[in-house]
């Protein structure tokens, strides 16, 4: 609105000061519409340039869980990452967003086109000590302070411009193994080259289940009002447990 | 058939002249043009050429005010109202260079416009020099070249003042506009200000004020265009960050490379800035006649004598 105000005083301050015959009104309309002029200039540098309008705000969005990007035949839970550049502190995460999603998709890849933007955006994860994974987002962005602003200096899209988004990730410790996708691809290397011979497959297995057996049974026995809900909830976390720890075990290899 | 204004005189070619001033202006021109790519204090393609440019046009010049009939009459700057009106005007082709120059640039790399949508942005302010100078034509018989100039040069004095200011996400149609208001503010004083140079000479020497105002435009320009593009190099590269941030964090390197490109820019258009308002402390100094007739012949006989 404001530039469509300033190219208006600009043609009246031409006029003002060219074709007005009076002088004294030439020098009164002159010198307000320059004045006008010259105001509306600054206050639309200081919009560009500081913002001044504008105040910060930030939302952030509930936490929503997330899924492993393995094959949902594998126990262990997996997030797969690749850190841009070697000390950024920013990634490109992958997982599942829903339950049943076919295939896990990639998070955070930045939009080489629009540099201005990807470099607002950052993903991280980090491990804790929680039941499930899950994603939220921090977002600070430019709001007008008033609807007056907005009506005089909002160009297109400038309201809402982003100044920075954080996205995390926050995964259990145990029950979900963190990958780089060179690891992950070692891994599969790995096994691929040196497959597990059926009988010491049956073995492992066997070994696990009776891990997992012998955990459900102190649990009971500590839980003894468990439903069978909680029941197969706690032998999905220790099955998962215990195939994270073997993963990591292969990856310090 | 066409008659002629100004009477035709057989002038012979002055060789003499011909080469001083190829050799002169050539290196002189050559030498800033070097500026961009090789630095200022680079001598061999700097500062030896504008020297040695210098020093011929220096004897070049001399040369003209000898012959009877120069090959460019430099005696026309004695003419006060004459060179007034060309500074002013080299003031405000420079002021119009500041961000003509970068402003393209600007519009691609930053934004990622192509170049069609980029001189799509600036068409309408370069109609406006169009449209706007018949009118300031039509004006400047009416109230004479001081307001003209004064009041052009002022509207594109805060006209360039957003671009001094301009970031990375400012809006295309705020640049499109204001780049508009400066172009108005040129058309403006512009026209106006070559009619009252030329008008300040007598006709019998009009050609060779057009040919000395062209050739002070020309030297004015490249100067210009010099000075600018290795301001805004140096800054960029004091800005670039180092090649090791490509490795660590190759967004933020992206980021700031581009931001560097920024700053050079924003100091490109600062100079702009700065010319335009040079521009209007030279215009005080115009003259406030209408359509200043200069004294006969023989009395300019009577001067240069």
């Amino acid at each position: 609105m404001i530039i469509w105000c300033a190219l208006i005083l600009t043609v009246l301050t031409f006029l003002s000061w060219l074709v007005l015959p009076n002088k004294v009104l030439r020098i009164l309309c002159g010198t307000i519409t320059m004045v006008l002029l010259v105001i509306s200039a600054v206050t639309i540098s200081a919009n560009i340039y500081g913002h001044w309008g504008m105040k910060k705000t930030t939302t952030t969005t509930a936490a929503k869980e997330i899924y492993s990007a393995g094959d949902s035949s594998s126990p262990a839970n997996m997030l797969i990452t690749q850190e841009l550049g070697t000390k950024s502190d920013d990634y490109v995460l992958v997982y599942r967003d829903n339950k049943d999603a076919k295939e896990a998709k990639a998070h955070g890849t930045p939009d080489e086109k629009n540099i201005t933007e990807s470099v607002k955006k950052t993903v991280a994860y980090k491990t804790a000590d929680v039941d499930t994974a899950s994603v939220k987002t921090e977002k600070t962005y430019w709001k007008w302070k008033n609807d007056t602003f907005k009506f005089f200096f909002n160009l297109g899209d400038n309201n809402n411009e982003l100044i920075s988004q954080k996205t995390t990730v926050t995964v259990p410790k145990d029950t979900w193994a963190v990958l780089t996708a060179d690891q992950a691809k070692e891994l599969a290397k790995q096994q691929k080259a040196n497959p597990v011979p059926a009988a010491q497959q049956q073995q492992q297995q066997q070994q696990m289940k009776e891990a997992v057996t012998a955990a459900v049974g102190a649990y009971m026995q500590q839980n003894p009002t468990a439903t069978q809900a909680d029941i197969q909830k706690f032998t999905q976390k220790e099955t998962a447990k215990i195939a994270v720890t073997s993963i990591n075990s292969m990856l310090k290899k | 058939m066409m008659h002629d204004i100004v009477e035709n005189k057989k002038i012979k070619l002055d060789f003499a002249s011909l080469i001083l001033s190829c050799i002169g202006f050539g290196l002189f021109l050559w030498g800033f043009t070097n500026v961009a790519t090789d630095g200022w204090t680079n001598i061999p393609t700097v500062i030896l050429p504008i020297v040695v440019g210098v020093i011929v046009l220096v004897f070049f010049g001399f040369r003209q005010l000898k012959l009877k009939d120069p090959f460019l009459d430099i005696s026309v700057f004695k003419i006060r109202e004459f060179t007034m009106a060309t500074l002013t005007l080299i003031l405000v082709t420079m002021a119009m260079y500041g961000v003509e120059m970068m402003l393209p640039t600007y519009l691609q790399n930053v934004h990622g416009l192509s170049p069609l949508n980029s001189g799509l942005t600036l068409l309408p302010g370069a109609l406006m020099l169009g449209i706007i100078s018949p009118v300031a034509g039509i004006l400047y018989n009416k109230v004479g070249v001081k307001p003209l100039t004064l009041v052009g040069l002022a509207i594109l004095t805060i006209g360039t003042l957003p671009f001094a200011f301009l970031s990375a996400a400012t809006p295309s149609i705020l640049i499109t506009v204001f780049y508009g208001i400066r172009m108005l503010g040129i058309a403006i004083a512009m026209m106006p200000l070559m009619t009252n140079a030329m008008s300040a000479l007598p006709n019998h020497r009009t050609t060779h004020g057009t040919a000395a105002n062209n050739t002070a435009r020309q030297i004015a320009s490249s100067v210009v265009v010099a000075l600018l593009s290795s301001v805004t190099q140096n800054i960029i590269n004091g800005n670039t960050p180092a090649k090791s941030m490509q490795t660590t964090n190759p967004i933020h390197y992206a980021s700031k490379l581009l931001n560097a490109s920024m700053d050079g820019f924003r100091a490109s258009f600062i100079i702009g800035l700065v010319f335009a308002v040079v521009g209007i402390v030279f215009a005080l100094f115009l003259k406030k006649d209408l359509d200043v007739k200069p004294a006969q012949p023989e009395e300019e006989g009577g001067e240069q004598a």
